[in-house]
């Protein structure tokens, strides 16, 4: 007595497709299990065992083998919980045995035979429709998240006696219909916005900079000026994410287990703050079970490190890799693994360990302090930094002034929408995507410069003392200022205003 | 044995003095009076326990008697000579002699690198350890004005303004000194390493401490006597009401030094202490060559170093005769924008969000403007860039 289920499994971000093979057999009664099992897979044995017997089905005392393949990867989770009880009813001869073909079945199953939900179904069935999977069943509670995933039929089930009725009569099931992302996408709004925030003009101008060309930026101010307000906004005039980006990032947020049934798809760009004290598994992800950090989980959205120099220094260390790669690189025993991990960094700090330089009437802190307190923030990570600010504490006059129309969202949010169009024109069929992301080489190509504005940035070169380095950011800068202007050639206006936000 | 050519003490006697400088618990006072009682430093070396007790007193006399026993005190002074530091005694030929006449004088100095040279002027630039942007601009222009005009800068090689002014002066190409609170061996803040390299080798570090001595607290109060003694005139550029540049400030008017005190608005803090000065009689410092041009006026007025100021007469100018006006008149701005931002910026930092908000109640302008105005200033040198997000004039 034989049967095959069809399952699924994560590896790190990727998805493969698992089948799992019952064979039963009359020898001595004993319940084998292998395919590179973790332990919770194994454990299996024990929820299938009782949850098949609180269904009314009882295993006679036969030979049990349970081969999970493909055999090379190793498979961690609790989803083969449910594919494993079909299939063993299956080779029991309850259910006909071709009825499983072109299936896919994952689930958690518990002792009283209920189904659980499990985590990265969205990826996992976005991946057997990729495969040619034409149904799947899945829990109740992850059917919402796994309708997402296109040309593929959900059928959610909230128990294993449910799960065997439906796979015998198919033909009556109902399948889960997934709401339309993109009008979801263009009715969303936030309950922030930017006209909350009185004066603050630089920070406003640079977030709008920041946005347009996806530079990282700086924002330095003494408490409660308003830095977090302003970090929390930038995704506000962000453009929205497109719908190939919301699968992207929810399927993160699957493998995260940070869905749910309310809310089974992210549409929003993400925002993540994590506190200073922030360990460094929790920012890069990893662990025993493989789980993405916050810095994937703002894929695409916004990261926002306050204090940053508070932040322990391998924390700091670790914001390289996704700065410079755009993904974090994990080595497991296993093999490595790689999570995408490509944000906006918005860091902030206070400008010194009290926050009040350059108010000597409050600043006590020396020189010394107020370099060390600066130098936490290493050079490397500095040297990715495009824009910084600093931000200013508003006296009452300037908290109770009118807001300005000009500063609201959607305002800049239109100016960002023009700039951004400009950028995919300009990098039609090459790897870049904003200027941000041009690469030293090709600096010359992108962003031009005319007789009188190379003279102009050559002087600015000489009298600040640029490196190499920073020189190439005050393009980039310029190049998204020129493009928020609607101008083709970067112009003397534009250095100059870019070199105000140099690092 | 070299450095005892033209002493008036013995290699021994330099050895006994050496010893009672190292015992942290006597003081200047108390050597000379020992010397005084036991007509030199070997006999009150050697002396016994009764007859120390007449000068010292029970508490510093068991201490000195554990220390004695237990120092090998030839061995100890060996190690001045192998580090290439002078010992000089206060009858001693190459001793400072306007140290001599203060209260108080050091009875013998430890000097690294080389002592200022008498028959050049001195001044003393001192002040707060965290100042701010406006004093930290000032200490440098007063420093290189001053070594530029080839006055030796005396100064504490503390953080802030001290180690500020003497890297500038040497930045100009003149000497600087420093007088520490520590052994002259050992560099007190570490962050001035290469300030303390570079003053050995274009001025000197001058200590009353022994090898190793580690700044103690009181040390700093007692160094300062020796900062203004070497001084003709004393420049205080910030500090606030109760300070320890105001020490150096009261060791100065008791050696009869001139004071002068750099201005700031009332209400800063570390120009509290400045303010006070000016209003208790101190000279103001206005602008770097007028109070060049009036030390050296001053100098010349009392007859001293004359042959140095024979050199420089072009410089010496009669207090308050010449003033320099209009200087804002002569910079020529590129535009109205231009003009309106460089009005609104002064020697104090100020952010790019107070400069727009300030621009916008004078000449409302579009934010991007105000930013190309005020690097458009920087490039012609007149406003500076300051940690980053700050700017003020420089001119
Ligand atoms: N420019 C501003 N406009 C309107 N409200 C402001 C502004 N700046 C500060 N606030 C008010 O002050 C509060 C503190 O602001 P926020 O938390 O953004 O400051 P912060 O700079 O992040 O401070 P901290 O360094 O303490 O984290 C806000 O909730 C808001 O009510
Ligand atoms: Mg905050
Ligand atoms: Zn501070």
């Amino acid at each position: 007595m034989y049967s095959t289920v069809y399952s699924g499994g994560i590896n790190g971000i990727g998805c493969y497709m698992a089948k799992v093979e019952i064979d039963l057999s009359r020898a001595l009664p004993a319940w084998d299990m292998v395919g590179k099992l973790s332990h919770e897979v194994i454990e299996a044995k024990e929820r299938v065992k009782v949850a098949l017997k609180n269904a009314g089905i009882v295993i006679p005392p036969l030979h049990i083998t349970i081969n999970i393949s493909p055999a090379n990867i190793r498979k961690s989770g609790t989803g083969y919980d449910l594919p494993i009880a079909l299939g063993i009813v299956t080779a029991l001869g309850f259910i006909p045995e071709d009825i499983l073909e072109g299936i896919l079945v994952i689930g958690e199953l518990g002792l009283d035979g209920s189904v659980a939900p499990v985590k990265g179904i969205l990826p996992i069935v976005s991946a057997a429709a990729a495969h040619g999977f034409k149904t799947c069943i899945v829990p109740n509670e992850n059917a919402a998240e796994a309708s997402y995933a296109s040309g593929i039929n959900v059928i959610g089930v909230s128990c294993f006696e449910e799960a065997m009725h439906t796979i015998t009569d198919l033909s009556d099931a109902s399948y889960v219909t997934p709401r339309n992302i993109a009008q979801m996408i263009a009715t969303q709004d936030f309950e922030e916005d930017f006209s909350d925030v009185s004066g603050q003009a630089v920070c406003k101008r640079a977030a709008l900079i920041a946005a347009a060309g996806f530079h990282h930026m700086f924002i330095s101010g003494p408490p409660g000026s308003g830095k977090t307000m302003i970090a929390k906004r930038l995704r506000t005039i962000m453009p929205p994410l497109t719908v190939d980006e919301c699968i992207e990032v929810s399927g993160i947020y699957s493998i995260a287990g940070k869905l749910t049934c309310d809310d089974p798809i992210i549409t929003r760009r993400p925002y993540q703050s994590p506190h200073h004290a922030a360990t460094l598994s929790s920012l890069t992800g990893g662990g025993y079970d493989l789980h993405p950090g916050i810095l994937s989980l703002c894929h695409r959205g916004i990261l926002f490190l306050d204090e940053l120099p508070e932040f322990s220094r391998e924390c700091i260390e670790a914001l390289r890799e996704p700065l410079e790669n755009k993904q974090i690189q994990m080595s497991r025993v296993s093999g490595s693994v790689s999570y995408p991990a490509d944000f906006l960094l918005v860091a902030a700090a206070n400008p010194c360990p009290c926050g009040f330089y350059p108010d000597r009437n409050r600043c006590n802190c020396t020189e010394h302090e107020i370099r060390r307190y600066n130098s936490r923030i290493s050079g490397p990570i500095r040297d990715r930094i495009d824009i910084i600010v600093s931000s200013e504490k508003m006296d009452i006059s300037g908290l109770t002034g009118s807001s300005d129309p000009n500063g609201s969202s959607e305002h800049m949010r239109g100016l960002v929408l023009k700039a951004r169009s400009i950028q995919e024109e300009r990098f039609k069929n090459t790897p870049y995507r904003y200027n941000s992301h041009i690469r030293a080489a090709d600096i010359g190509h992108f962003c031009p410069l005319d007789e009188e504005s190379m003279h102009y940035a050559e002087e600015v070169y000489r009298s600040m003392n640029l490196s190499a380095r920073s020189y190439h950011k005050l393009l980039r800068v310029a190049r998204t200022i020129a493009d928020l202007e609607e101008s083709e050639h970067i112009r003397i206006s534009d250095l100059a205003e870019a070199v105000c936000y140099r690092t | 044995m070299e450095n005892m050519i033209g002493s008036k003490l013995s290699f021994r006697e330099k050895c006994c003095l050496y010893f009672f400088q190292g015992c942290e618990y006597i003081g200047n006072a108390t050597i000379k009076r020992l010397f005084n009682h036991f007509g030199s430093f070997e006999e009150a070396y050697s002396a016994g326990e009764n007859e120390l007790r007449s000068v010292l007193n029970q508490n510093t006399l068991e201490k000195m008697l554990a220390e004695r026993s237990k120092k090998d005190i030839v061995l100890e002074y060996d190690k001045v000579r192998q580090k290439n530091i002078r010992h000089i005694y206060i009858e001693d030929d190459d001793y400072p002699e306007k140290l001599r006449g203060i209260p108080d004088a050091p009875i013998a100095l430890l000097v690294a690198g080389s002592l200022p040279n008498p028959l050049v002027p001195s001044v003393a630039i001192i002040g707060a350890r965290s100042c701010s942007e406006y004093g930290n601009y000032m200490a440098r222009e007063y420093a290189s004005a001053l070594s530029g005009a080839g006055i030796q800068i005396i100064s504490g090689m503390a953080a802030g303004i001290d180690g500020i002014a003497q890297t500038s002066a040497l930045s100009a190409g003149g000497r600087s000194f420093a007088v520490l609170g520590n052994g002259p061996d050992v560099c007190y803040p570490r962050s001035n390493e290469s300030l303390y390299r570079r003053l050995l080798l274009n001025g000197g570090i001058i200590s009353e401490y022994c090898l190793g001595s580690s700044g103690l607290p009181w040390h700093f109060p007692v160094r300062n006597r020796i900062i203004s003694g070497l001084s003709d005139a004393l420049l205080v550029m910030e500090a606030k009401e109760k300070s320890g540049t105001l020490i150096t400030v009261d060791s100065a008017l008791e050696q009869g030094r001139d004071i002068y005190a750099l201005p700031g608005r009332t209400c800063d803090k570390l120009s509290s202490g400045c303010n006070n000065l000016i209003r208790q009689g101190a000279g103001i410092l206005i602008d770097p060559e007028e109070f060049l041009g009036e030390f050296l006026h001053t100098l010349s007025s009392v007859g001293a170093y004359s042959g140095f100021l024979k050199a420089k007469s072009s410089l010496v100018r009669t207090p308050l005769t010449e003033h320099k006006n209009g200087s804002e008149l002569r910079i020529s701005f590129s535009s109205p924008e231009e003009k309106c931002v460089y009005d609104i910026l002064d020697f104090n930092p100020k952010s790019m969000d107070q400069i727009v908000s300030a621009v916008n109640s004078s000449i409302p302008m579009p934010l991007p403007i105000v930013l190309q105005r005020l690097t458009g200033l920087c490039m012609k040198g007149l406003v500076e860039n300051i940690s980053g997000t700050n700017y003020r004039r420089k001119v």
